[in-house]
């Protein structure tokens, strides 16, 4: 039995396509799965390198945001104490990024497994494309690459096609 | 080499790990003919254009359709037969069911013909069903062709039945609709049988091209009442069976007998490639080879007085310890598999918003767009997103793109790209 990423219905072993949402089971095998299928056209332009984040120690007293994943108004809360990297996690490769779309469909939208940084410094939110396959977009505008765009709650941040909405801690929903 | 028909298997994972839960297993069935072109006359036709001549069909609509019925006439050889009804709040026969002989004759007819009125199809349909049985063929191909910008109200029942009683006796139905304000469900119900199929044609310009296609691809015809039986060993079960090349149609299976089930796939052109998708549950098994599927095909080769001709192919898989097994699956399936996904999503969003579910209606559109892009119909994937945003903020999406959505992910929004079209197109 394979349990759907995107919607949890539960499907056959084999089955590619989710027979209730859609989604791409590929990328969802059993954990010992290669995992090496079809990446090419999604991934063909990843970033040759960007390992080992810039950390930066100094940070403010603790600020938590949350990343909802308007398609099923999921919420991710994100602690940017320290920069985050969101992507696609890839085991076999030793990615996991601190914000793992694969699990809201970050595979069938075109989310890279090093997609972008969000960050918090000086009162201000960035986020920032690294180089991604599909782009970042902020409110439906497709931000430069590898620059650090300012970003507020509220706004919208497209990585691909899978779209988050920004929180800020104080606001619920 | 015999004329006949090729078989070609492609399955999705030829190798399964063991384990004690079924697996599904995708079999992509491609079927071409062979020896074929060289060695077999023309079957006759025996065509019946069925033409709405309402009011909204004046100026270029009916200019095209005019243009397109005369381009049919000269297509025709002298054993074709050709007739042509045309119908608003009434029907009339313009041509009577004759020989393609006197060309200019019929021409003239068609040139005639005036747009004014209503739309009432049932009347054009039943005229055109006699029209149709008038000739007497020992062997050919006898089609409707409708062609309508309009909805017809009050007998669509009757517009449905009358379709049915013409398949049951071998006559297909090709429904065309024009512009947006026709009724796609009726077109779709009505060609929801083998040897039909309905086709959306978005612009005046292109009816010309779609009939020349469509009297094409029916002169082409060599295979008639092409049967498949599918039989599985025990345990595993057929869960779909759909058609996939040229275009997507889904495909009535009965069970005939426990583990034995049959589908009519009717006529075949010898042009291009018939594709079908089967998925079929293996239950668990131990390490082995195994046949899980029977499949037989039966067909007659009229032109070539051979009926009953079969070919079978035996669906085989192995069972190994899950090490050895990759998750890999082939990519042509996958393709296929793709299409036909993005076609039953966009099915199951207008249910869904017809129920007034718009949110997973909205989802079921923005997901059939991802797999269109995925198989690289970037247009299409367009609208199916816009139209998962309307759907969301206004409640319905609009005629036109209901249209492009559920013909385009069948892969008939006309002209389409004959049958010759290639994996990733």
């Amino acid at each position: 039995m394979i349990v759907c990423p995107n919607c949890t219905a539960k499907q056959l072993d084999g089955t590619i396509f989710c027979t209730e949402c859609g989604a791409s089971l590929i990328d969802a095998g059993p954990p010992e799965s290669t995992r090496e299928l079809d990446v090419a056209a999604v991934e063909n332009h990843q970033t040759p390198s960007t390992s080992g984040l810039p950390s930066d120690e100094n940070t403010l007293s603790d600020h938590v945001v949350a990343l909802i994943v308007v398609s099923n108004r999921r919420r991710i809360e994100v602690d940017l104490s320290d920069e985050v990297l969101i992507g696609r996690a890839d085991p076999t490769r030793g990615i996991m990024p601190d914000v793992d779309l694969g699990p809201f469909g970050g595979y069938d939208a075109g989310v890279s497994r090093r997609h972008a940084i969000l960050s918090y410094r000086d009162g201000t939110y960035r986020v920032e494309d690294l180089g991604s396959a599909n782009g970042t977009f902020v409110n439906g505008r497709q931000i430069e690459p590898m620059r650090a765009t300012p970003v507020q709650p509220g706004d919208e941040i497209m990585c691909g096609t899978l779209l988050l909405r920004l929180e800020g801690h104080h606001r619920k929903r | 080499m015999t004329p006949g028909i090729n078989l070609q298997q492609t399955l999705s994972r030829t190798m399964l790990a063991v384990g004690d839960e079924p697996q599904l297993v995708y079999v992509l069935l491609e079927a071409h003919a062979e020896g074929v072109a060289q060695q077999l006359a023309k079957l006759p036709l025996n065509l019946c254009l069925v033409l709405d001549r309402s009011s909204s069909m004046r100026g270029e609509r009916l200019m095209q359709v005019k243009e397109a019925a005369a381009r049919i006439v000269d297509q025709l050889g002298p054993d074709d037969y050709f007739s042509l009804v045309v119908f608003n709040d009434r029907a009339d026969v313009v041509i009577p069911a004759q020989r393609a002989i006197k060309k200019s004759d019929l021409k003239a007819a068609i040139a005639q013909i005036e747009a004014a009125g209503g739309t009432e199809m049932a009347q054009g349909l039943a005229l055109a069903l006699q029209e149709v049985q008038r000739p007497f063929l020992t062997r050919g191909i006898s089609r409707l062709i409708l062609l309508t910008d309009g909805r017809t109200y009050g007998d669509e029942s009757r517009c449905v039945e009358i379709a049915r009683r013409g398949q049951s006796r071998g006559i297909g139905l090709t429904a065309l609709g024009i512009g947006t304000e026709w009724n796609e469900d009726l077109l779709e119900t009505m060609t929801a049988s083998e040897n039909s199929r309905a086709q959306y044609i978005a612009t005046a310009q292109d009816v010309v091209k779609v009939f020349a296609d469509e009297v094409k691809r029916l002169h082409a015809i060599f295979a008639q009442q092409v049967h498949l039986s599918l039989e599985t060993r025990p345990g595993a079960l057929i869960r779909s069976l759909d058609q996939v090349r040229p275009f997507i149609a889904p495909i009535t299976i009965v069970e005939e007998e426990e583990r034995r089930w049959a589908a009519n796939l009717g006529d075949w052109p010898d042009t291009g490639v018939q594709g079908f998708l089967i998925e079929v549950v293996v239950p668990a098994l131990p390490v082995g080879d195994y046949p899980v599927l029977k499949l037989t095909l039966r067909y007659h080769l009229p032109a070539a007085n051979l009926r009953d001709q079969v070919r079978e192919e035996l669906i085989r898989i192995s069972m190994r310890p899950a090490a050895e097994v990759t998750h890999r699956v082939d990519a042509t399936v996958k393709h296929w598999l793709e299409r036909l996904v993005a076609y039953r999503l966009q099915a199951s969003a207008w249910k869904h918003a017809a129920e007034g579910r718009l949110a997973e209606a909205s989802e079921r559109l923005h997901m059939a767009g991802t797999r269109m892009l995925n198989v690289g119909d970037t247009a299409l994937a367009h609208t199916l997103q816009q139209e998962a945003t309307r759907i969301l903020r206004s409640g319905a999406a609009s005629e036109e793109g209901r249209k492009r959505i559920r013909f385009g992910t069948r892969g008939l929004i006309g002209p389409v790209a004959s049958d010759e079209r290639e994996t990733g197109t």
